[in-house]
């Protein structure tokens, strides 16, 4: 798309990952960021089973941004209908599902995902380094692929993350994370 | 909007609401994109190049989003106006697009109440009020340059609409006394980097003059010491108060107010300029001027004996005798031989299409007549900036339909019927011309967040409306910039189609930022003044001009003072008083802030009695203001001083504090030019009894001999041909061992290859705080409010020192110190902590870890440099001000100490992305920069790596002008300061006379060089 046309109409404010700056504004209680639920109910029952276990699709396919951002990256509503343009689904409940997802996408409303993972706010992560490390998706993230609703394997407490810098000669200074 | 916007609007909204806020977990959403953009990761920073509109410079910007919010903007270095930096206002210009009191959208004045109208409406009854008004239609804009111009012009006469142009500070005089003298009215091109003496008659040109990041570079450039211990470029202001401009200046000679133009004048003479300068003497001028003759003489030779440049401006150049002042500077320029060589004319440099006061003058008249049927105002607040004397206000009722179209709600805007607010310029398409033969690219960053809409798309509906057609556009727009266009930006496009015809042209200008070309107009570039040779320009008729001192009026005696108001650093006219990071920005002259102060000479105060604090009230003729005194040093004792800009009736909560001084003025123009002068009028100062905090940021003028603020006579680095001793003056003071760049680079982990360091001039820093608003803006520094800052609760994790010295000449010497975390390698605060939160880290970083501070304050207190800061409450940010929050950095909490960090979000970012390059590659010198460092005008502050003795910053700390602050204390800093270099004025004369033998002079010199 060439700059001009992509400026004309330019990008919407609030569309994506607002995840660090909203909570960087707003947290209260340091201690409960870590507290939401383990395996919350989506707003489209996405199996991951399916796409990642059965289909085998790369982690890396949707989570398109996690081996050069901070962020991994969340799909694009037009990124599923990529697929789901061709694929209504082999049984009725998995019908059911997509026509949720469709429903979604003709009316232009991005999907508000529920989050699973996340640190505390004073803690800056960014998934490229841990990727370009060779650090599995799956040791953090669990056996997704497994999993048909998603839910939060790790602690994801500081000495968690310690042990495993420590384990693989990653910095343990505090200013790696904390700033 | 379309359908498709409005759902992916109310998707976000929806969104936004279930995302902000929920104080116990965090965001609890991950809102993913609808369509994939190719241009957008989410995590990384998306720029875009575009124009700082902030003031009329045009510095170019690049804006920094994340997620599609602007967060940070920083200069870009395309631009030939500011080469990658911008000042403190560029650097808050975000404060404007996210100001909490921006109006939402469009409203309607209905039964003396405002209710929210909707666009469609608003459009109609514009149309209709100017198709229905009997009289005559006026369109009030602030300046404006470029393709905003030409269409504001073309519609107006399309509509039959006159247009009249008023600017606070458009350099009237200026212009019209270049028309004079050359026959082009236009403010030249001053070569100020090429120059070695530059001497000011008034022009704050480091601050809000003209272009003041240009010529903070320039200055540098020029004042700078050549190496290896060459001689340096002399600056001398002339002006009756110590500006922070004059602050930087070699020697200030305080002319009497209204006199600054004799000193020219006779500087003039002395160089044999004949005509209008023959009547004024040396010795009549200092008469006049209160400026000794010999200095006079002194200054005229330097000038005349060196590549030289004279500027005229600010508070000589806004007094009765304004044109005067403007073209005598412009005679001792000719006179001189600069004219054409440092000085060029060159046309339509942005203040050449001003307006004048005049203008509205001119233009009240007409409303209290009652011709005026209806009135726009677009980007001007005249209700605010107008001496009411002027009635502009009370005559504004006589008008029928009033429009305002700015974003806020101003003292302008509170007076119209329709409210029509435009973009902000971060969410705008747009142009601006700074100077002939350069257009800088205004693109918006991000999609509006309030339903505005700009200006010229709404005067494009109202012609449409007007012309019978549906409010919709017409189905085929014409080609060429014409108002058929369909949209603004379709005329800006077409505007541009013979720069950038082709989509890839224009998305590569979009690119850039910034277009240069031939300079297109016919002017010459160089022109003589008029009568001084065949084929000069006919001067046009003017009224006979009169040099001699500029007239005050008002009480007279020993308790009446000459007001001088000048445009204060952070607020320039007023049209960011409603920014908080700005209002807290410390003066670079008194360090307060928040308010409104009357600077009173030490002398004057101890006579009245009046300490820091003491409300006085200054009465003129015309009316009277109440304010605290600070005393400053730097203002003549016949002289009191206030910053404009501030005490806004409307605008916002932050715009309210301080008063506005224009109240005092008498509404008159100076009669050549039509400007409005601001140094008009004497008051009387009585005290009210009253006390307020004065809100100054800095405890103490003096240094008290502590060495933080060095210094070294010019004379003493060439004698010693750049290899000037380390220790002398102050720094004699040590003991120990020295403290050097190989201790402190040892000052960290073995297997670490970095020593983050830095090195500070104190000579280049000019105390403009850029670095200061750079770093609320990368770092999310709060403001804390006058309240606050009262109790010195002030959040800034760099600041400027400002310190006067005693010289013995009696002269008065500023010393600028950048003052942060010094990152020591025996750091005080380290061990005092109980929990380990402060410590150092293997790069030599003294780390700040928020989330293990449990705010025992031990630290600051142990703190030798004072630069840590303890967040005493949860600080504010109203929404949606915390939109432009850095998300690479932790926003604090109540309860925890925090203090400059060197960017370490930067580093982090810079040590994963060299790992793209190589696994374990070492980050270059020069491969990221701090925030202050990356916008310092004058390039004061320089960061990197100690450890390689190759990078600026190592080498800067080994040359001969390093010491560390408290060296004596044996902190080990990573901080390396420069010393200033004083005496310039004598060094350069000897270099001057006794060249070739610059070093055997130079060594003479120290004795009478006035140095230290």
């Amino acid at each position: 798309m060439p700059m001009a046309s992509r400026l004309r109409r330019p990008i919407l404010g609030t569309l994506s990952v607002l995840a660090a700056l909203v909570s960087a504004a707003c947290a209260e209680d340091r201690r409960v960021d870590i507290l939401v639920e383990k395996a919350p109910e989506q707003p489209v029952l996405f199996y991951h089973t399916i796409h990642a276990g059965q289909d085998q699709i790369p982690c890396a396919y949707c989570h398109f941004s996690a081996d050069r951002s901070e962020e991994a990256g969340i799909p694009a509503v037009g990124t599923c209908m990529g697929c789901h343009r061709f694929i209504q689904g082999s049984t009725p409940e998995f019908q059911q599902n997509i026509q949720v997802l469709m429903e979604f996408a003709a009316d232009s409303i991005a999907i508000p995902w529920v989050r699973v993972h996340s640190v505390p706010t004073f803690v800056q992560f960014p998934h490229k380094p841990h990727v370009r490390a060779g650090v599995d998706c799956a040791e953090c993230h669990g056996d997704v692929a497994s999993m048909e609703v998603v839910e939060r394997v790790a602690p994801l407490t500081m000495g968690w993350c310690i042990d495993c810098h420590r384990q693989r000669g990653a910095p343990d200074d505090c200013a790696t994370c904390h700033y | 909007m379309e359908r498709r916007d409005f759902l992916k609007l109310a998707g976000i909204t929806g969104a936004g609401t279930l995302t902000a806020c929920d104080q116990k977990v965090g965001p609890k959403y991950l809102i993913p994109y609808l369509v994939p953009h190719e241009d957008v990761t989410p995590g990384i920073p998306t720029w875009y190049a575009s124009t700082c509109r902030e003031c009329p410079a045009g510095c170019g910007t690049h804006v920094k989003t994340r997620e599609g919010r602007v967060i940070k903007l920083e200069g870009n270095p395309e631009s030939p106006v500011n080469r990658g930096k911008l000042c403190a206002r560029g650097q808050a210009a975000h404060q404007h697009l996210y100001d909490p009191d921006r109006l939402e959208g469009p409203k309607r004045l209905d039964g003396g109440r405002y209710v929210d109208g909707s666009w469609d409406d608003s459009v109609r009854a514009l149309a209709e009020g100017i198709a229905g008004a009997s009289g005559e239609v006026v369109l009030l804009t602030g300046l404006q340059t470029g393709t905003l111009n030409r269409f504001y012009d073309e519609w107006a006469a399309d509509r039959g609409v006159t247009r009249v142009v008023y600017e606070p500070f458009a350099h009237e005089p200026i212009l019209e006394a270049h028309r004079r003298v050359f026959g082009q009215a236009s403010i030249p091109a001053y070569d100020i980097a090429g120059a070695e003496f530059v001497i000011s008659f008034g022009a704050d040109f480091l601050e809000t003059w003209v272009s003041p990041v240009r010529y903070s570079r320039d200055w540098a450039a020029m004042h700078a010491v050549k190496e290896p211990g060459g001689p340096a470029g002399v600056f001398v202001a002339v002006e009756p108060r110590l500006s922070m401009t004059a602050s930087n200046a070699d020697e200030w000679l305080a002319a009497k107010p209204g006199t600054e133009h004799l000193v020219a004048l006779a500087m003039a003479n002395v160089l044999g300029a004949g005509g209008e300068s023959a009547g004024w003497s040396p010795e009549r001028a200092a008469e006049a001027t209160g400026v000794p003759a010999e200095k006079i003489v002194e200054m005229a030779h330097r000038f005349g004996g060196h590549r030289s440049v004279a500027l005229p401006g600010g508070v000589s150049t806004q007094h009765a005798q304004a044109t005067a002042a403007a073209m005598a500077v412009a005679l001792l320029n000719q006179a001189g031989g600069a004219v054409g060589d440092t000085v060029r004319l060159s046309p339509s440099t942005s203040g050449a299409v001003a307006g004048s006061y005049r203008a509205m003058a001119d233009l009240t008249a007409r409303m209290k007549a009652g011709r005026i049927s209806a009135i726009l105002f677009a980007g001007t607040n005249p209700a605010y900036a107008l001496p009411p004397g002027l009635g502009f206000t009370d005559a504004l009722k006589q008008v029928g339909l009033r429009v305002s179209f700015d974003p806020l709600f101003t003292e302008t805007a509170s007076w119209c019927h329709l409210l029509l607010p435009d973009h902000t310029p971060l969410e705008s398409w747009g142009d601006w011309e700074p100077e002939a033969g350069v257009a800088s690219i205004v693109q918006p960053a991000m999609t509006p967040i309030r339903d505005t809409r700009a200006t010229a798309d709404v005067l494009l509906a109202v012609r449409r409306a007007a012309a019978g057609e549906p409010a919709a556009a017409p189905a085929t727009a014409p080609a060429g910039a014409s108002l058929e266009a369909e949209s603004w930006y379709d005329y800006l496009r077409a505007a541009w189609s013979d720069r950038a015809g082709d989509e890839q042209a224009w998305a590569a200008l979009l690119k850039a930022g910034v277009w240069t070309g031939a300079v297109t107009a016919a002017a010459p570039a160089v022109a003589t003044p008029s009568g001084d040779a065949a084929g000069a320009p006919t001067p046009a008729e003017s009224a006979p001009l009169e040099f001699g001192p500029a007239e005050f009026e008002g009480p007279e005696g020993n308790d009446a003072f000459h007001l001088l108001l000048y445009p204060q650093i952070a607020m320039y006219d007023g049209r960011n008083a409603n920014q908080p990071w700005l209002q807290e920005l410390p003066d670079p002259a008194t360090t307060s802030s928040w308010h409104t102060w009357v600077e009173v000479n030490g002398k004057v105060a101890e006579r009245l009695e009046l300490e820091d604090g003491d409300v006085v009230r200054l009465e003129s003729p015309y009316g009277s203001v109440e304010a605290p005194v600070i005393v400053y040093p730097g203002v003549r004792s016949d002289t009191v001083a206030m910053p404009l800009g501030r005490g806004h009736a409307r605008m916002g909560r932050y715009a309210k504090h301080g008063v506005n001084p224009v109240t005092l003025l008498p509404p008159v123009s100076e009669i050549h030019s039509g400007a409005l002068a601001y140094q008009r009028v004497r008051v009387s100062m009585s005290k009210t009894g009253a006390w307020v905090e004065p809100l100054k940021a800095q405890g103490s003028d003096s240094q008290h001999g502590r060495g933080i603020a060095q210094a070294v006579p010019l004379a003493e680095i060439i004698a010693a041909n750049g290899h000037a001793a380390d220790d002398h003056g102050e720094a004699a003071a040590h003991h120990g061992e020295p403290h050097t760049r190989e201790r402190a680079a040892a000052d960290s982990g073995n297997t670490s290859p970095y020593r983050w360091g830095m090195a500070i001039s104190v000579d280049s820093c000019i105390g403009c705080n850029a670095c200061v608003a750079a770093c609320s803006a990368e770092n999310n520094l709060p403001f804390v409010g006058p309240e606050r800052v009262a109790k010195s609760r002030q959040m800034h994790w760099i600041r400027i020192e400002r310190y006067f010295e005693d010289r013995p000449d009696g002269d008065l010497e500023t010393r600028h110190v950048p003052m942060l975390c010094q990152h020591c390698g025996a750091a005080p605060c380290e061990p005092v902590c109980p929990v380990y939160a402060t410590y150092h880290n293997m790069d030599g970083l003294n780390v700040q870890v928020y989330n293990r501070c449990v705010g025992t304050r031990y630290c600051a207190n142990n703190c030798p440099y004072k630069v840590r800061y303890f967040n005493w409450f949860n600080y504010e940010w109203p929404e949606p001000l915390n939109w432009g929050l850095n998300p690479d950095v932790t926003t604090r909490e109540v309860g925890v100490m925090e203090k400059c960090s060197y960017c370490v979000q930067r580093i982090n970012a810079a040590k994963i992305a060299i790992k793209d390059e190589a696994p374990d590659a070492v980050i270059p010198d020069g491969y990221f920069q701090t925030a202050c460092q990356q916008t310092c005008p004058t390039d004061a502050i320089t960061f990197g790596n100690l450890k390689d003795p190759a990078s600026r910053v190592a080498r800067l700390a080994e040359g001969p002008l390093a010491y560390s602050v408290f060296e004596h204390l044996n902190t080990r800093p990573a901080n390396f300061y420069l010393r200033q270099v004083t005496g310039r004025m004598g060094a350069a004369a000897e270099v001057a006379r006794a060249e070739p033998e610059p070093v055997a002079a130079g060594a003479d010199t120290a004795a009478g060089g006035g140095g230290e």
